[in-house]
């Protein structure tokens, strides 16, 4: 079959996934919906009292924080990976030893 | 030079993202859910992959993904960020609502159902990310 076809299929088979992950996990019997950004505010020590902004929305004041952590995280996931990604890489320069050099 | 020019590159474009995306739920009152945040997160990488595409392209198996990869993310970028800016801040706007103080049960109960869809998207999203590098 075709990589693009099995690409998409995938993609509707991983979607499908999900609940049933969810449900087999537990996840969905957890009051609070299971979002990155709570396991983030559960690791952070802030408050997670929600407060009502001007258009009347819910913001939690732990975001900010956890905002803070995810950008950290980000930046050191994608600094790095083009290096790892170099490194690794048998044809990269980096990964020339002096004795491929000699030889 | 080489290296340090792709850091710098994946350090800003990340930051640049995270930035926008952090003014424009500022400006209309979204929370910060999880699920928008991480899909502007693989938004942010195809723009990394793609401007340093001579070394992310030798990290997959497949030829044809190898061959076409600056075409193929270009692709995965613009269903991100549509993704993104037609689903995900819908979603995530109607997640805040329902979670607003003295929502009822019932408004209460459809915030699990749409978190899910939420991941379900995300899911879908990620999928053609893992399978190009993964494919052999």
């Amino acid at each position: 079959m075709a990589p693009f076809v099995l690409m998409a299929l995938g993609s509707v088979a991983a979607a499908l996934a999900i609940p049933l992950l969810a449900y087999v996990s537990g996840a969905l019997r957890i009051t609070e919906p299971f979002e990155i950004s709570s396991l983030w505010g559960s690791l952070l020590p802030t408050k997670t009292e929600p407060r009502d902004t001007a258009q009347g929305a819910v913001f939690y004041t732990s975001d900010r924080r956890t905002f803070a952590a995810s950008v950290a995280v980000a930046v050191v996931i994608y600094s790095s990976s083009p290096t790892i990604i170099d490194y690794l890489s048998p044809t990269s320069p980096s990964s020339v030893t002096p004795y491929d050099l000699h030889a | 030079m080489e290296t340090t020019i792709l850091i710098g590159v994946s350090l800003a474009i990340p930051a640049f993202a995270f930035w926008i995306n952090w003014v424009v739920r500022l400006n209309m009152g979204y929370a910060l859910s999880a699920a928008a945040d991480f899909i502007l997160a693989v938004a942010t990488f195809d723009l990394g992959a793609i401007a340093g595409h001579h070394v992310f392209e030798k990290a997959m198996n497949a030829t044809v993904f190898q061959r076409d990869f600056v075409e193929l993310f270009i692709c995965l970028l613009i269903i991100s960020l549509v993704a993104w800016w037609a689903c995900f801040l819908r979603l995530e706007d109607k997640i805040t609502r329902l979670r607003r103080p003295g929502a009822s049960a019932s408004e209460q109960g459809k915030v699990k159902p749409l978190t899910v869809l939420s991941w379900m998207l995300v899911a879908a999203v990620m999928f053609p990310h893992a399978f190009a590098f993964l494919y052999k």
